[in-house]
């Protein structure tokens, strides 16, 4: 064992530990020889000792005199409330169990909630889908001074039939230039 | 693991015998402790009876009154309660015992510091009202000794006061009283000298 000697500070340091008999053993055998080659020390521990006794003796009639309660009350107060608190402990486990049955109640609920969700949005998807693949509606709207480009976009954009005549064709093609010029100059 | 006998010797030269172990059928404090934890109140009753005189008495000592005593006593053991599961046996420091009574000295610590803050608040009034006039039934009743070493005690200062009572009532070796104040071996040894030495000096001059 490591000598605690070295880190006390004084001989009362010492010889309090000396006496409460707490030194290691190494560090006691040395005290013990200290004592007998050194009077001054000796006397120093046997002053120390009559003190300790002295205090001991004060404080035991001191305390016998001193009539304390009994420790019956004190403990069934204990008692009561250790009881008290295992039954809050019980009641918070129950109440945290109580979610629990409610999972179980949940399952098909969550799972029901999530299918509809899933559905929904590929229905959504599917939907939007179906609506691009759809070719925009050909641009029929009547000539009008105030709109003349209509005409001429709507046949720009409409896509030619296979037998549509080509002087026919040519004609229209006359009167949107016409009309463009007519509107523009 | 140290585990402590029922009755416990007080005395400030003869220090707790280490590991003890307690009569056959007598449960260890660990024991109790473990029974306590699972919520078992005989348990809880059982330590609080084990610990009532030492404790009781070295609250007693520390507070000077059995009211604010009786208090602390309660305030310790609902700590102990509300700490339990907290409390390591296999830390070391003195196993229950001393954080028992660790936890006592800081109710203590507590109680003036508030009495410190009201003393300053009401300007020594309060403690000429308590000096003077304590409430009959907070009043111990009290043989001349005891007076004596009352008034003794009340004159030391806190810190040496407490280390003298913590190893007169608790026991505990004076490494672990260093370590639950929080103090150097050597300052709790100082103290201890300082407070027997002032205190046999009381007493001596109360005695002529």
């Amino acid at each position: 064992m490591a000598s605690l000697l070295t880190n006390l500070e004084n001989n009362e340091a010492v010889l309090l530990m000396y006496l409460a008999n707490e030194l290691p053993a190494d560090d006691r055998a040395e005290v013990e020889s200290l004592l007998q080659s050194d009077p001054h020390f000796r006397s120093q521990l046997e002053e120390l000792h009559a003190s300790y006794a002295a205090l001991d003796s004060a404080i035991g009639q001191a305390d016998a005199s001193l009539h304390l309660s009994s420790g019956f009350s004190s403990a069934r107060d204990f008692g009561e409330a250790v009881r008290k608190r295992h039954e809050a402990q019980a009641n918070s486990r129950a109440k945290e169990l109580v979610p629990h049955h409610r999972q179980i109640w949940w399952y098909p609920v969550a799972t029901a909630a999530i299918v509809a969700i899933g559905m929904s949005i590929w229905w959504y998807v599917a939907s939007s889908q179906e609506m691009r693949s759809i070719d925009p509606p050909a641009y029929t709207s009547e000539w009008t001074p105030e709109n003349p480009e209509s005409a001429y976009v709507s046949r720009m954009f409409t896509p030619v039939p296979e037998d549509t005549n080509q002087s026919e064709l040519r004609r229209e093609l006359e009167v949107v230039k016409y009309l463009r010029t007519e509107t523009l100059w | 693991m140290t585990t402590q006998p029922t009755e416990m010797p007080l005395s400030l030269i003869k220090p707790m015998p280490e590991g003890q172990i307690g009569p056959v059928g007598v449960e260890t404090d660990e024991f109790l402790l473990g029974r306590l934890r699972d919520g078992d109140a005989m348990a809880g009753e059982k330590l609080v009876l084990r610990y009532h005189e030492p404790l009781m008495r070295y609250l007693l000592r520390l507070t000077g009154q059995a009211t604010q005593a009786d208090e602390l006593h309660q305030q310790t053991w609902l700590s102990v309660l509300e700490h339990i599961e907290k409390f390591n046996p296999a830390s070391g420091g003195g196993g229950f015992k001393s954080w028992l009574f660790r936890i006592a000295t800081n109710k203590a610590n507590d109680l003036w510091r508030s009495r410190a803050r009201q003393r300053n608040a009401h300007e020594g009034l309060t403690r000429v009202t308590e000096q003077q006039a304590p409430h009959a039934g907070h009043r111990m009743e009290a043989s001349e000794d005891e007076l004596r070493l009352r008034e003794a005690m009340a004159r030391l200062p806190e810190s040496q006061r407490q280390v003298l009572m913590l190893r007169y009532y608790s026991g505990l070796k004076f490494v672990e009283i260093a370590d639950m104040l929080g103090c150097p071996l050597n300052t709790a040894l100082g103290r201890m000298h300082k407070a027997m030495t002032k205190l046999k000096q009381m007493m001596e001059n109360t005695d002529r």
